[in-house]
Order: structure tokens, then sequence, then C-alpha cells
């Protein structure tokens, strides 16, 4: 079996205040492999965020932050790398879109000189000519009828759907082998909202991107992954399938969790408790998704 | 029999600079003593200019907005202001951070002067715990408390003073999952044993399906649609409702994206 | 209260500030007991010790007429605090208030107020002072009088923009729709909100106000003599510079301490207050 994209074992994450340890992540495992999506589903502070930002390197910059547990990407380790070299995959080897697309990106900049600067990262001598093109291409892609004069707009110009659109071509632009999204879609409009994850499918299904995918919003999870994790609190409580998990789910907050969910067919108001003693039951795995085994 | 709220043909256009926009265009609108009516549209539909303007943050440029059959002043008396409260969207800036949650619910007891002062105390631990909070919170400040616990405060002070009517402007979209369920189950649990009326706005037409007695439906200022929430949503007239209804990405419905990349 | 400690040793520069200030303040305030020679403060002349070098008893030296230059100092701080402390009580409520009025209101009332404070913001606060001193007896009182008229605009300033940030938040609207009056959604729900901002520039304010006091006495307008001032004993020794050096240097070193002090404290309550999540 392949090595997979990504693997997280038991990540753990603590942050140091005046107060004491505040423990976010109680030691939690996952992996991707090549071309899967996988969704990470939870709620605000069951700390599903901050690991994509261990992933990416960026969380170990804040100098309270306590990390230990694995991080391999592409069989490496990654705390064993330097920062430059960990820096150096940021951008080129895995790339990430966030929740706002209009403030993730630079206001004072237009969309050309963003998207140079990010291909420059992964050819670091490209003309601007070469830059332009690849960039107008990459435009195509997601869709934009018209490259050009979105290349010479601004952010704060175009619509959050655009805007969503162009941070997808920029991170996809150096074909990162690993796409972390954070709840895109959550700041755009129900249509839209479908529009560009249709998109986003299609595109990472044509450079086989492996993606991992956080949200909380379990109708876009639903559509859109394979394999789902569901974390509460710091901890996976339930990893399956997405049809199995949907289908079948076991553990009592992903229950509660998929009881919340609005329902167009009416039906009234779910009973859901905000917090329970069950949530707090160990891990289901579903068959078929167990964690892969140390490769050495 | 008088409406408790009436809109008759409110239009609202703001000047920006040299541009006109017409937020809300000729929108008629009644709500019945009791009921729960929800406003869905999108961004920019006119949902929060039309609540905005009942709450009397602005007047409305053509048309008005009537109480009980007695139209509204640009300038709201206290009276007014007893009668209809406002639970706001973002719970992260609606409470003042520099007091504590019992100063900011004993607001609308002082302002209105509701019950004893001196019972006013326990009043406040009464309204906590009415909307599921402990009444030791009272001493807490807003910074201590998540995103859905500030919201529930703020349900406990807009309803402090027994408005007649209230207001939820997307008192959810900012809130998790689970979380937004339980606020909409508290909204709704007021609603029916209070006897309050509940306008509440919204984007997700699948929430108001919930719990909605009417349903209507907003659509660049105008009002395209409205009828029982059942109704609505079996059998939308208008196009743009059924854009919404489609668009809706949940889990009782049909996979949007499908297998087949298009 | 935890958290205060733990921001003022994290940061070595705050403790700096916290002990130059509390030095400055108590010895203002135990003048009496420490100081060697209290009765230098007044009119005293001892020709028989003037103009000495630093030794003992006189651990800053003596000026031209005998007077400890230490004990001076000790009064002279006394002096400088009252003195901002009196300026600051008169001219941050009245700054606070046209800033919140000036915010809040808008309308005709902002450009009102707002153009009045610009009027006395475009005048040079040194320039004001002097205009002022010029115009009234050299007294203390009217000392005090000139640096109150150029200080509270700055603190109009402050808070106006602060307010107008303000009134555009949630609870501001909240207490609005709830039918709360103006005057209590200005001075209850917004002024909060202000204090940490005033409260920093109060501190800094403090170190800023000896300066300028320093200033007009330099000038030889504010503090007369015999009341000890730091500006004017810095005045003074100037023209001795560089023989009697100690005439000169030490005041100025008192005012550097006094200023550099307030100043870190300022920054670490700006931290403090600031970031109170």
């Amino acid at each position: 079996m392949s090595v997979p994209t990504l693997r997280i074992r038991d990540l753990a994450l603590g942050f140091r205040g005046w107060a004491g340890t505040t423990e976010v992540l109680h030691g939690i495992s996952l992996h991707v492999r090549q071309g899967e999506r996988v969704a990470l589903v939870g709620e605000s502070g069951s700390g599903k965020s901050v690991t994509a930002r261990i992933v990416l390197g960026l969380l170990q910059e804040n100098r309270s932050a306590r990390v230990s547990g694995l991080v391999e990407f592409e069989g490496r380790d990654l705390s064993a790398l330097a920062a430059r070299e960990r820096a150096g995959l940021r951008g080129t080897r895995m790339s990430m879109i966030f929740q706002d697309p209009t403030s993730s990106l630079n206001p004072v900049y237009t969309i050309e000189t963003q998207f140079r600067e990010v291909l420059r990262r992964g050819e670091p001598g490209i003309g601007r000519e070469e830059a332009r093109r690849r960039a107008e291409k990459a435009l195509a892609d997601v869709a934009i009828s018209e490259p050009g004069r979105v290349l010479s707009s601004y952010s704060f110009q175009l619509s959050g759907g655009m805007n969503q659109r162009v941070m997808i071509a920029m991170a996809l632009a150096n074909e990162p082998s690993l796409l972390l999204a954070d709840e895109p879609g959550t700041a755009l409009d129900v249509t839209v909202q479908a529009q560009t994850l249709r998109l986003m499918r299609r595109l990472v299904e044509q450079h086989n991107t492996s993606v991992l995918f956080i949200s909380h919003n379990l109708g876009v999870v639903r559509e859109f992954a394979d394999r789902v994790y569901v974390i509460y609190k710091g901890r996976i409580v339930e990893h399956g399938m997405a049809d199995d998990l949907f289908a079948d789910p076991r553990h009592p907050y992903t229950r509660a969790l998929l009881r919340a969910v609005p329902r167009i067919t009416g039906g009234g108001i779910p009973e859901i408790e905000d917090v329970s003693e069950d949530y707090f039951a160990p891990l289901v795995v579903h068959e078929g998704c167990e964690e892969p085994e140390e490769a050495k | 029999m008088t409406h408790l709220l009436s809109l008759r043909s409110v239009s609202k256009v703001f000047t920006l600079g040299s541009r006109e926009v017409r937020a809300v265009e000729n929108v008629s609108l009644d709500v019945e003593e009791g009921e729960c009516l929800a406003i869905v549209g999108e961004s920019g539909s006119g949902k929060s200019t039309v609540a905005n303007m009942v709450l009397g943050i602005y007047p409305p440029s053509e048309g008005e907005v009537l109480l009980r059959g007695e139209a509204l002043p640009a300038r709201r008396q206290l009276v007014h202001r007893r009668a209809i409260q406002l639970v706001q969207q973002n719970p992260m800036s609606s409470l003042n951070p520099r007091r504590s949650i019992g100063a900011s619910l004993r607001l609308a007891l002082d302002v209105h002067g509701v019950g004893e002062r001196g019972q006013r105390r326990r009043r406040v631990g009464e309204l906590l715990e009415e909307v599921g909070l402990p009444a030791g919170f009272a001493a807490r400040s807003p910074a201590a408390l998540s995103g859905g616990q500030r919201q529930r405060v703020a349900i406990a002070a807009a309803i402090a003073a027994r408005p007649a009517l209230l207001i939820a402007d997307e008192p959810t979209s900012a809130l998790d999952t689970i979380v937004q369920a339980r606020i909409v189950s508290l909204l709704d649990a007021l609603v029916r044993e209070d006897g309050m009326t509940l306008l509440f706005v919204t984007h997700d037409i699948a929430l108001a399906s919930g719990f909605a007695d009417r349903i209507a439906v907003l659509h660049e200022g105008r009002l395209v649609e409205e009828g029982p929430a059942a109704d609505v949503l079996a059998a939308p007239r208008d196009a743009c409702t059924r854009t919404l209804v489609a668009g809706h990405i949940g889990l009782d419905t049909l996979p949007l994206i499908g297998e087949a990349a298009p | 209260m935890r958290r205060t400690f733990h921001i003022l040793l994290r940061n070595p520069l705050s403790l700096l500030g916290l002990g130059l200030v509390a030095a400055v303040v108590l010895s203002a305030v135990f003048a009496d007991f420490i100081a060697p020679f209290p009765e230098h403060r007044g009119a005293v002349v001892d020709f028989a010790n003037f103009n000495r070098p630093p030794g003992w008893p006189y651990i800053f030296g003596t000026d031209l007429v005998g007077r400890d230059i230490f004990s001076r100092i000790l009064y002279a701080f006394r002096i400088s605090l009252v003195l901002g402390a009196v300026v600051l009580a008169i001219a941050v409520p009245i700054g606070v208030t046209v800033g919140l009025v000036a915010g809040y209101l808008g309308g005709w009332t902002e450009y009102a107020l707002m153009r009045v404070t610009d009027v006395f913001l475009s005048i040079p606060p040194l320039v004001l002072a002097m205009s002022i001193m010029g115009v009234l007896e050299p007294t203390l009182t009217n000392g005090m009088l000139a640096v109150t008229a150029m200080w509270w605009p700055w603190y109009t300033r402050l808070v106006y923009n602060i307010t107008r940030a303000e009134k555009e938040e949630g609870y501001v609207l909240a207490a609005e729709i709830i039918g709360a009056s103006r005057l209590h959604v200005i001075f209850r729900e917004i002024l909060p909100n202000c204090v940490p901002s005033i409260l920093t520039k109060m501190t800094l304010d403090l170190g800023f106000v000896i300066l300028i006091a320093s200033s007009l006495s330099f000038l030889g307008l504010g503090v007369q003599p015999p009341t000890p001032d730091l500006g004017s004993m810095v005045a003074e020794g100037a023209t001795y510079l560089p023989d009697s050096w100690w005439m000169t240097v030490f005041p100025g070193l008192a005012i550097l301490v006094a200023v550099f002090g307030f100043n870190l404290l300022g920054d670490a309550l700006r931290e403090i207050l600031g970031s109170d999540q």
C-alpha cells in the first residue's frame, strides 16, 4: 500500500498561559491517501482548525503552543524538517484555502500580483508574461469567463464567489499533493456555495489532489467527502466512509450533530443536548477505516 | 381584527454619494399576534432592511409601519421600544465587553421600570434561567462566555421587558450546528409558551422550515412569495423561492454535486 | 490580577517603569522624611556651603545659594506631580466629555465641537501656554491653567475616535433598541470602553506634564522661585556649565527618570488594560 499523503498520529496540542496549560487536542490520529477527500467535522472549539494549521507548520510559530505527536507528509516527518524546508512546502506541495475569501486576499495588490507571488514559490525564476499566461489558464479552469479583467482587479472589486474561485485557483496553481480547506463556502450565498463545491471537486479529481476538508456543515461534507472524521473537544469520536457514517451514525455526538442539521422537509425542532456525557464516549471506527500502521 | 404588525407598501432608498440604492421595494406584510413569521432571502434581498425599519433604526422612505393599527413614528417613544425588541446576529459584539452580564440584562428592566427596583436583581437571575443559563452568570463578563451562551444572554435581554414582538435577525448564522439547533429550540419555546410574536430573519430556508408558521421570501428588495410554511416549501410558486429551496445543501436532499463531473 | 503580574513580570521594562514611577511618587510623598535638608525647598541661603560639588552630606551638590540639590529635586517632584494631577483632573473630564458628545451625537454638534478642538490642537502647545502665561501673571496657578488649556483637546481627539468606532458596535444598538437614553449610552455604555485608552494616556501624560512644566519654568514662566522646579533648576544651572555641572545635570536626569518611568508604565498599562480577553 502506498504511503499516505498525510498521516497524523497521536497529535496533541496545548497552549501555555498564565493560568496553566489549556489542552486543545488530546492525541488525534488521521490520514489522507492520495486523491482522497477526507473531511474533519466538528464545531467551534473542537480543534479542527488548529489541526490544519499544525500540518502547515503555522501554529508552531506561536510561542505558547506545545505540540507533540507525529505529522507525516508524503512519508516525511515534518517536525524533523528545518523551518525553512517546512516553509518551502507551503504553497507548493501543500496549500490551504480559507473561510472568508475576500479577507484572505490582500486588498492592496491586484490579483495578478498575488498570483505571480504564488507561482514564484513553485517556480522561482518565472517571468511576468509566463506567470500571467498561467494565471489566466488557472482562472479559466475555475470557470472565470474574463480572466484578464479579474487579474487586473483588486479583491474588494470582486464578489465573494469570485474571490473564492480565485483562491482555489491560487491554491492549486502549483499542483500541490495536499489541499487543506477550512470551511470553504461558508461565507458565500447558498446558490454560489453549491457551484463552488462542484468546481472544487472537479479540480481535485483532475489533479488527483488529496484534500483535508474542515467543516461544521454536514450537508456540505456529505456532498464532498469520501471519508469523514468527527472531532469533539479535541478527540476524534467517529471515523468512517462518508456513506457509512451518514447512513449509520454510531457515536452519540455524531448522531446529535446529524439531528441538528436543519431539514427542508420540516419535521420541527430536534431535541438535542448542548453538552452531554455521552459525547465523551470512546472512538467508533467503521469497517474498512483503520489507521495505517507504521511503515517501519 | 388588527394585525400586530403591518407593513404597508414600505420602501427604502439609500443614497450612497451619487448613487441611489433601492434596498426595499413596495413590501406589504402582516404579522399576527403569537405567530412566527420567517423572512427569508439571500444577502442583498433587503430582509435586514425591513427588520431595521420595523425596529425604528431608520424610517421607511415610502409607506408606513403599523403596530396594532397605529403608525409608528420615526422617533420611537419608550412605549414603542418596549413593544419591539431585537436579537442580533453577532453575539460577539452585541454585549458590552466592559459591563457584566447582569448589568446588561438590568438595563431593559431599569429603562422600562419592570417590577420593583429591589427585585430586579432576582429577576435577572430568573431571566438567565429562562434561557438555560445558571443565575450565577450575572456576575460574569461577556468575554467568559461562548458564542452560544452570549446569544442566550442576548435573548434574555430582549425578552426582559416582555415585548409583544421579538425580531431575530440571523441569530444563529454565527453559531455551530448543534448550538444553532438549541437556540432555535429556545426561541420556539419562548414564542409558544409566552405567546410572543417572532419575526425570524434568515438566509437559510431550511432553518425557517423547522419552526416558522409562515414564510415570506424577499428577493432584491421585493416580496416574491408569502404563505404558510408548509405550502411555500412544498410548492413554491416563485422562481427565487425554488432557487433557495433547490440550493439548500442538507442531509435530506439529493446530492447537488452528483457523481459525474459536469 | 494574576494576569497583571504575569504581564509585568514578562517584560523587564514594565518592572523598570513601575520602579521608576514608584521612586518618583514615593519621593514626592515622603520628601519631608527622605530629604536631608527639607528647609532648602524654601527661601534659605547658606553661602558657606554654596556651589559645592556632589559629596557628603550634599549628595547632588549645592546650588548658588547653598541649597541641597537632592532635597530640592524631591520637592520638585512633589510640585510636578501635583501640577500634573490638577491639570489632568480638569483637562480629562472636559476633553473626554467633548469627545464623547461630539462622537456620538454627530451632525452640527460634532462639527462645532471638533472645529473648536481643532483650533486648540493647531496651536503648538508650548506657544499656547506661553501666550497665556504672557498675558496672565506668572504664578503657579496660571501655569496650571495654561497647561490645562492646551491639554484637554488631546483627550477629545482620542475619545472621539473611539466613540465613532464603538457607536457602530452591536451593544450600542442593543441599548438604543431597548430604549436607553442618550446620556446612558454615552456615559454608561461607550465611556467604559474608552477607559483603558484614557488611563494609559493619563499615565503617559504625567510624564509629559512634567516636561512641559519644566519647559515653561525653564523659560521663566510657570513656577516661580524659591519654589523648586526641575525646569528652573536646569535653567539656573545652565549658565554655569561645565564647571558646576551638578546644578544642571541632576535636575535634568530627574526629568529624564520621571518621564521615562511614566512612559514605560504607560506602555505596560496599555498592555494590561488593552488585552482584556
